[in-house]
């Protein structure tokens, strides 16, 4: 009698993973397609319509019900712990990524489909068929019942989806398992099945354990070149790639330069201020890859360089590593380099030296927390730290993209007193990109004097790059406030139309 | 910095990955934090925090030893809270030599704070709304500690940056969503947004409305209010009774206006006046220049930054640690005895003038000699639930990103407060998150002292299992949580509390030599309330010197 109970047990486990199965797929096309209603819906569908299909092929099977039946469950397990695995690792591989979902749940479905009315052939002898039916039908909801409730209460919170797969894929498999050690005398299939079930098993372990591996793995097919620096700091996750022709910086997955045109925004961020203000103290605000720095010390008569960057990682990574000192020119060493690992905001309310310039390089305003970086706050305090001769420059987002968040930081300086000259320059990686060199008094574009050294920059063509075409022209903007963030909000709208 | 000019595809490639990479995270994470949790169990026991209410109860037996010592002091205030020091900055500023006698260890009163690895973090009062134009001395005293740097002719004040509550303000878990802003939104029907709407607009048209006294209806200090009857009479309902009379009838709009009585008076609209319900919306006149009218000025530790800014400004010496368990009026002055905690022994003080700046309810246990002033009733006080969670920086959730107020619909407690959202830092891997939680289902004196008897672990089961609507991990996240009990946190403005007798019998000073400063004697526990009523002390003693 035990033997027919877990045949029973056995029933209750497929439904169960079969439903976690659905419902991770449901979960995961929800969050990487959007619109949950319509994935939702239309696995369901799929799911219940493949059940169908496997219960009508079930017919088709005649002979060995026992070896059959086990052979399935192995299948369902293997399909459905490693479906949220390839459903994430081929996101960005296939073509029709719905096809492949939409495949995985409809082979998971058949296979369940194909198990119930086997069970009940395998177990017409051994009950009363209306026993029959009532107690494979119980096990059965009762199983949905329990996945449908332990999914959202415990298993997405505490286990992540992937893992979720991989530990009802072995749940699934370890039955699997105790039922051919207690059939195997049943059917003639006992060594194959044997085999097949602890082969599985240890590919369903191997993947849960090694689910970080597996996300790595991703991680490079998501980069366009070779990866060859990855490492997450306790502030970001820093991805350093090389192709022949040119070297990329990742911070967070949003590229910060390419070394084939990097030049043309270091030029742009430095040249056009210190140009003007040429000696005295310089100080650059984030910029840790040293770039910046590399275009400063070209002033001879500069007497120091402070720069402060959060992330010793990347300042550390950009002195220490050679071929990356190599683009800087080893700025990061240089004896007028005072290098300071530090929350810029924190360091600048405290600094009580005066600046002849300072070059403010931060991530874009994509969050609350940079937000604060281009508020009223900080530029009385940049305004504070600059000496009424000093000129400084901030990157300001891409004023072709962004042109309201451009034109909020621009209104955010004036209301602290600055005078700015907006300009802007092509840096192919990035696509049209603003800056805005502010002062005490009024600098025209003319008075503007770069070196001649520069490969981009010139005194001539300054002029025009101060010029702003209809569609990115000066606009009325509110003021960004520590205590209304609205260039958070501008950002998010304008950046958001290109990711949909 | 700057995104890449291809970001159409890559950054909504990389968006997705940034979601599974923290899908991954969160599972590889899953394994450690049972085994976290098995160690925060043992090695961060919940403390609870703060000595006062068995000290306190110490008054009720009053078993100390006679004074073996005696000192004299000019002016000595007892209590060290916002209405003691704001009597004490006056006093000070007027030359008078003035003490302090505090019973606990630090000052502060309600408006303390704490601190630990991650900052500083409050343990009750922690927020101050923009200051009306007519409250000249309060705006005084912040223009002197720099936080309000000017106010123009029309009383709009420029406030520093620093000290205005950032942005993203608040947000509420409404239907299992974050949404931006505490007024309910989400999933919320179209009636009851216009019920929500119409209840506004009314207060708001009441902000600037006059009584035929031509005092303004709601005020602040309420002292000021009108004395029309008219508006007087609400103060004689409970808030609910008056919703039902005006025909407010949304759950949500109740859940609003309970939920900000609660926050204020720490009792539901069931319980307090209509008068003092009405008030909350219709007291503030404030304008500032460089921020929203609803905002308000919030630091890390609270209004604890208050305090310190008013002890700044006074010269006063504070003895902490002492129990004033007798207050007796002398033929030379006034004589107090007090019990200090730390040497165990009692100390007399002899003084010229005394300035009472305790709870009603301390009050009447100090003047035991004084029937004719502690025969006077009590006002019913709501225990508070404060507690501070060390959670990992990992609360994002469907919705708005972690706020500075964090609000639970429909919840026993009011939800949290990141007090170090108010930190100009871009990063911070462990936070402090302050909850609160006003016990106004403990109604009888019994259900309070049985809760007081509560274990640190049950208080910190109830936090745990309120927060769990929000954060299912939190018990995950939380590296460690001490609890703070205030037994009598605040009186509550129920009918009568306010515009009864009785208010006016307990601000009168007995002879010229005992006064009275608490926001008690307001009858609602706000920071304008405390600092107006200890400047009223200061004013009435000074006048009885001369």
């Amino acid at each position: 009698m035990a033997r027919q109970w877990l045949l029973l047990v056995s029933v209750l486990v497929v439904a169960t993973c079969g439903l976690i199965y659905e419902l991770v797929a449901g979960t995961l096309a929800s969050y990487l397609l959007g619109d949950s209603v319509t994935q939702f819906s239309t696995i369901i569908g799929v799911y219940l319509f493949s059940m169908g299909v496997g219960s009508y092929f079930s017919k088709y099977i005649d002979r060995n019900l026992i070896g059959w039946f086990i052979q399935i469950e192995l299948l369902v397990g293997l399909v459905g712990g490693i479906s949220s695995t390839l459903l994430f690792v081929l996101f960005d591989a296939v073509s029709s990524f719905r096809l492949l979902l939409y495949f995985l749940v409809f082979l998971t479905g058949s296979l369940v489909g194909l198990e119930i009315p086997l069970l009940m052939r395998i177990l017409q002898d051994r009950f009363a068929f209306k026993d029959l039916v009532s107690q494979i039908f119980t096990f059965d909801y009762l199983g949905a019942l329990l996945a449908s409730l332990v999914f959202p209460l415990l298993l997405v919170p505490y286990l992540g989806l992937i893992k979720t797969s991989y530990f009802f894929g072995i749940l699934n498999i370890v039955v699997a398992l105790i039922v051919v050690y207690k059939f195997g005398n049943e059917t003639s299939w006992s060594f194959y099945l044997k085999t097949l079930a602890w082969f599985i098993l240890a590919l369903l372990l191997a993947g849960f354990f090694y689910a970080e591996s597996i996300q790595s793995y991703a991680e490079n097919s998501v980069y366009p070149d070779k990866i060859i620096y990855a490492r997450s700091s306790p502030y970001q996750r820093v991805v350093i790639t090389k192709s022949p022709r040119e070297w990329r910086l990742f911070l967070n997955g949003n590229l910060q330069f390419s070394s084939r045109d990097e030049y043309r925004y270091h030029e742009a961020l430095v040249h056009p201020g210190l140009g003007y203000a040429r000696k005295g103290k310089a100080l650059v605000l984030g910029g840790g890859d040293g770039m910046a720095l590399r275009e400063i010390l070209q002033y001879p008569d500069l007497d120091s360089v402070t720069l402060v960057d959060l992330d010793p990682l990347v300042t550390q990574l950009f002195k220490r590593n050679e071929m990356l000192s190599g683009l800087n020119d080893s700025s990061l060493w240089n004896p007028k380099v005072q290098l300071i690992n530090q929350d810029a905001f924190v360091w600048i309310k405290k600094e009580q030296q005066a600046y002849d310039f300072v070059a403010v390089d931060f991530p874009d305003p994509s969050n609350y927390s940079i937000g604060k970086l281009y508020s009223t706050t900080f530029y009385k305090e940049l305004y504070r730290v600059l000496k009424d001769s000093g000129v400084a420059i901030i990157q300001s987002t891409s004023p072709y993209v962004a042109p309201n968040s451009f034109w909020c930081i621009d209104t955010t300086l004036r209301a602290c007193g600055f005078f700015t000259l907006p300009y802007h320059v092509h840096v192919p990686s990035f696509g049209d990109w603003g800056f805005l060199l502010v002062s005490k008094k009024n600098i025209a574009p003319q008075e503007v004097r770069v070196p001649s050294t520069c490969r981009f920059l010139s005194d001539s063509m300054f002029p025009q790059l101060c010029y702003f075409p209809k569609d990115m022209s000066k606009r009325p903007t509110d003021i960004n406030r520590l205590n209304n963030q609205s260039l958070v909000h501008y950002f998010e709208k304008e950046w958001s139309h290109l990711v949909p | 910095m700057r995104m890449n000019k291809n970001s159409k595809h890559t950054s909504l490639r990389l968006s997705r990955r940034g979601f599974l990479t923290t899908l991954t995270a969160a599972s590889v994470a899953f394994l450690m934090s049972i085994w976290q949790r098995c160690t925060v169990k043992k090695n961060h026991r919940p403390r609870i925090e703060g000595a006062s209410h068995q000290r306190g109860h110490r008054l009720w037996k009053k078993d100390f030893p006679s004074p073996d010592q005696t000192r004299e002091a000019d002016v000595l205030i007892v209590g060290a809270g916002v209405s003691a020091w704001s009597a004490a900055r006056i006093l000070s500023k007027q030359g008078v030599s003035v003490t302090l006698l505090e019973l606990e260890s630090m000052v502060g009163g309600n408006s303390s704070s704490g601190a630990n690895s991650t900052g500083k973090y409050p343990l009750g009062a922690h927020y101050l709304p923009i200051p009306n134009p007519e409250c000249t001395a309060l705006l005084e005293f912040l223009k002197e500690a720099g936080i309000v740097l000017n106010v123009d002719a029309e009383g709009r004040v420029e406030l520093n940056d620093y000290d205005v509550c950032f942005a993203p303000e608040s947000r509420l878990l409404i239907h299992g969503y974050w949404q931006q802003g505490l007024l309910p939104r989400v999933g919320v029907p179209k009636e009851d947004t216009a019920e929500i709407v119409r209840f506004l607009q009314y207060t708001d048209s009441l902000k600037h409305l006059r009584g035929k006294d031509k005092k303004y209806v709601f005020a602040i200090p309420l002292d000021e209010s009108s004395q029309d009857e008219e508006w007087l009479a609400l103060d004689q309902i409970t808030f609910g009774e008056w919703c039902k009379q005006q025909g407010y009838s949304s759950s949500y709009l109740h859940w609003y206006l309970s939920y900000c009585c609660r926050d204020d008076y720490g009792a539901g609209i069931d319980t307090v006046s209509a008068w003092a319900g009405l008030h909350y919306f219709a007291c503030r006149k404030g304008m500032a220049k460089n921020t929203g009218e609803s905002n308000v000025l919030t630091w890390p530790e609270g209004n604890a930054r208050l305090v310190q800014e008013l002890e700044k400004q006074s010269k006063a010496s504070v003895f902490p640690n002492q129990l004033v368990y007798q207050v007796e009026k002398t033929q030379q002055g006034v004589q107090v005895e007090s019990f200090d905690f730390i040497s165990q022994r009692s100390i007399r003080w002899k003084a010229n003038q005394v300035i009472l700046a305790t709870p009603m309810f301390i009050t009447n246990k100090i003047l035991s000699q004084q029937s004719s002033y502690t025969g006077l009733p009590l006002p019913s006080y709501s225990p508070w639930l404060v507690a501070n969670l060390v959670v990992q920086n990992d609360l994002q959730r469907a919705g708005a990103p972690l706020s500075w107020d964090n609000v639970l619909y429909d919840s026993d407690c009011l939800g949290y407060i990141y007090a170090q959202h108010q930190d100009i830092k871009r990063f911070q891997d462990k936070i402090t998150l302050t909850y609160y939680h006003p016990l106004d289902h403990l109604q009888t004196a019994a259900a309070r002292k049985e809760a007081i008897q509560n274990t640190p672990e049950q208080w910190a089961e109830i936090v745990f299992q309120n927060l769990s609507k929000a954060h299912p991990d939190i018990r995950l996240l939380c590296d460690s949580i001490s609890v703070w009990i205030w037994g009598h946190g605040m009186a509550q403005p129920k009918p009568g509390a306010i515009w009864g007798e009785l208010r006016k019998q307990r601000q009168q000073p007995i002879d010229p030599s005992i006064f009275f400063a608490h926001s008690d004697l307001s009858g609602i526990s706000i920071f304008e309330e405390a600092f107006y009523q200890g400047i009223r002390a200061a004013n009435q003693l000074l006048h009885a010197r001369s």
